[in-house]
């Protein structure tokens, strides 16, 4: 088994971040920045509002760039929230997890790829489509797409 | 009347989850197989209308399933504990009281509206759980705990109640008790069952009924309390789970029965690393540790036997842990026992909150320091790559003592390598 490399050592889960108490340290003259000492940004808090409905994928493919979403992006969704036309959602599709976007055209609902020439799915025509939950976030690695 | 007990359940938990994670699977039948993959102990309702029993050992059906083109997946407890824990948030979000019951079960409270009516909240929890999680749940009302679990019985049975039923506001309460066996009836034993059929009772409302006496009689003041609770007297009530866990165990049985010193210990060591690991994810500390082991009940030289070993200060540290458990296995073995199980508990289980306020203070060791930072590092390592990347010397690594779980489904919502893809085609 080889370890990865030692960057990815230094990942700490958020919940364990803590200000040191400087206050025990007794010399000379108290910090003055003791007062303003933050936890720091957590991640967590900032991307997952719900972390109970909040579930992750991983994407495959491309029909959804336009969107700002790309191949290998996790995708954050949080299934709390109810769908409306303008979302970019996670449908079951024959037996897979499609990422689309929901539209609403003449009373009608689809769900379309942010591409052109791609088929959008008329949702009362495809009676087994399900929409298993609304993406909030795509977090994006930047290195590792350059090439 | 004005509060209602409420018990919950997720319908085929284990198959829902992995339903609920993995599209392919969804709407068909499945079955998952116990520990080992010995068993079949849940189905999804597909499998359940072909007709696929449940209990089943699963090599005498393994061709049956292919044949019907059944899915079969081994349990995924990681999936299973994350929705679980999901899903009992939300639950507590939303009872006064909660109990949680099992990994899919749980007892609540709640006080009933002025109509007295829960039918409605009932439904919109049902929802919410659903839209959450996507697994669907039964909700059984009652005044008490007996009753509840009748209500969701009666709940799951019947469609029209689309899995809410509440007992409590029923005219023709024993209409529906009568439908209920009496080995059903929630606390009511195998032998117990026995004994009350021989006396002609055989539904709940029987039970209900008979002389009081005769119960006490003969299984006493306990037995007594289901029955007062099928009467509407709440006898027990809701236990809160206490915040923190008392004891940790850690016990599997082996896929071969072992009868050398040397697997016991690399047995016991393995369960050991695992608890202790668990031990630190809780930040907690134990103070004394019992290893045991077991040959076949069934066998004719049944032999069982335990140690228990106390630590002079309570630790998490996977060292110290290690050699204690070591000195006790020497104490639970004996030759020529064909073993086929063993386990470790951790008892009197404490906070380490305490103990990491004073993480500087003098007198803690250099060492304790560094080797609770290397016990951290090593879990890390291994939480990042596999089980098992790092260990303590002595176990071999991969061997048998981990169940084998060959039809394991690849999704896990705890772990970012494990998550299923989205398609994007």
């Amino acid at each position: 088994m080889s370890l990865k490399n030692s960057s990815s050592e230094k990942e700490i889960p958020s919940a364990r971040l803590f200000p040191l108490a400087i206050e025990t340290i007794s010399a000379g003259f108290p910090s003055p920045a003791e007062d303003y000492i933050e936890l720091g940004i957590d991640l967590n808090k900032y991307l997952i509002k719900n972390p109970i409905s909040t579930f992750f994928l991983r994407v495959s493919g491309n029909s959804m760039n336009n969107a700002g979403i790309y191949n290998n992006d996790l995708l954050i969704i949080d299934r709390s929230i109810n769908p409306h036309p303008g979302h970019i959602v996670v449908a079951l599709l024959d037996g897979e997890f499609t990422l689309k976007r929901l539209v609403k055209k003449e009373n009608s609902y689809y769900l379309k790829a942010d591409k052109e020439n791609y088929p959008a799915i008329n949702l009362y025509e495809y009676i087994n489509v399900e929409i298993w939950g609304v993406a909030t976030y795509s977090i994006h690695d930047i290195q590792k797409s350059k090439s | 009347m004005s509060k209602a007990i409420i018990q919950i359940d997720g319908n085929n938990f284990y198959a829902s989850c992995e339903q609920m994670i993995d599209p392919s699977i969804k709407g068909k039948a499945l079955v998952i197989l116990s520990n080992n993959d010995g068993c079949i102990i849940a189905r999804s309702s597909e499998a359940r209308k072909i007709g696929i029993p449940m209990g089943e050992p699963y090599f005498k059906l393994e061709k049956k399933l292919k044949k019907l083109n059944i899915n079969v997946r081994s349990s995924n407890y990681e999936l299973y504990g994350d929705i679980s824990n999901r899903l009992m948030q939300i639950l507590r979000k939303n009872c006064e009281e909660l109990e949680i019951y099992s990994i899919d079960e749980a007892f609540g409270m709640i006080r009933r509206p002025k109509d007295k009516c829960l039918y409605k909240w009932s439904t919109s929890l049902r929802s919410l759980v659903y839209q959450n999680l996507g697994i669907a749940i039964s909700i059984g009302i009652g005044e008490t705990k007996v009753l509840s679990k009748i209500s969701n019985h009666i709940a799951k049975k019947t469609k029209e109640n689309s899995g809410v039923f509440d007992i409590g506001l029923i005219d023709n309460k024993d209409y529906y008790l009568r439908q209920i066996k009496v080995e059903k009836v929630w606390g009511v034993g195998k032998r117990m069952s026995g004994w009350l059929k021989d006396k002609g009772i055989n539904n709940a409302k029987e039970l209900r009924d008979m002389s009081s006496n005769q119960i006490i009689e003969k299984y006493g003041v306990v037995a007594l309390r289901i029955q007062d609770e099928l009467k509407g007297k709440l006898c027990i009530p809701i236990k809160e789970a206490s915040p923190t866990r008392k004891e940790i165990c850690v016990s599997r049985s082996f896929s071969y029965p072992i009868d050398s010193i040397e697997e016991l210990r690399e047995a016991i060591s393995k369960y050991i690393l695992i608890a202790s690991l668990k031990l630190r994810e809780y930040n907690q500390l134990s103070s004394a540790i019992t290893v045991f082991t077991t040959t076949n009940i069934r066998s004719k030289d049944y032999f069982k036997s335990k140690a228990t070993g106390k630590f002079n200060i309570a630790t998490s540290d996977s060292r110290i842990m290690l050699r204690k458990s070591l000195d006790l296995t020497e104490k639970i073995f004996k030759p020529y026992k064909k073993l086929i199980k063993a386990g470790v508990i951790l008892h009197k289980l404490q906070s380490n909150e305490y103990k990491q306020n004073l993480l500087f203070k003098e007198g803690d060791t250099k060492e304790g320091v560094y080797l609770e930072k290397l016990d951290k590092i090593i879990d890390r390592i291994n939480k990042k790559n596999k089980r098992d990347s790092l260990g303590w010397g002595l176990y071999t690594i991969g061997k048998d003592w981990i169940p084998s779980r060959k039809r394991v489904s690849f999704f896990k919502t705890t772990m970012i390598e494990h998550i299923p893809s989205v398609f994007a085609k």
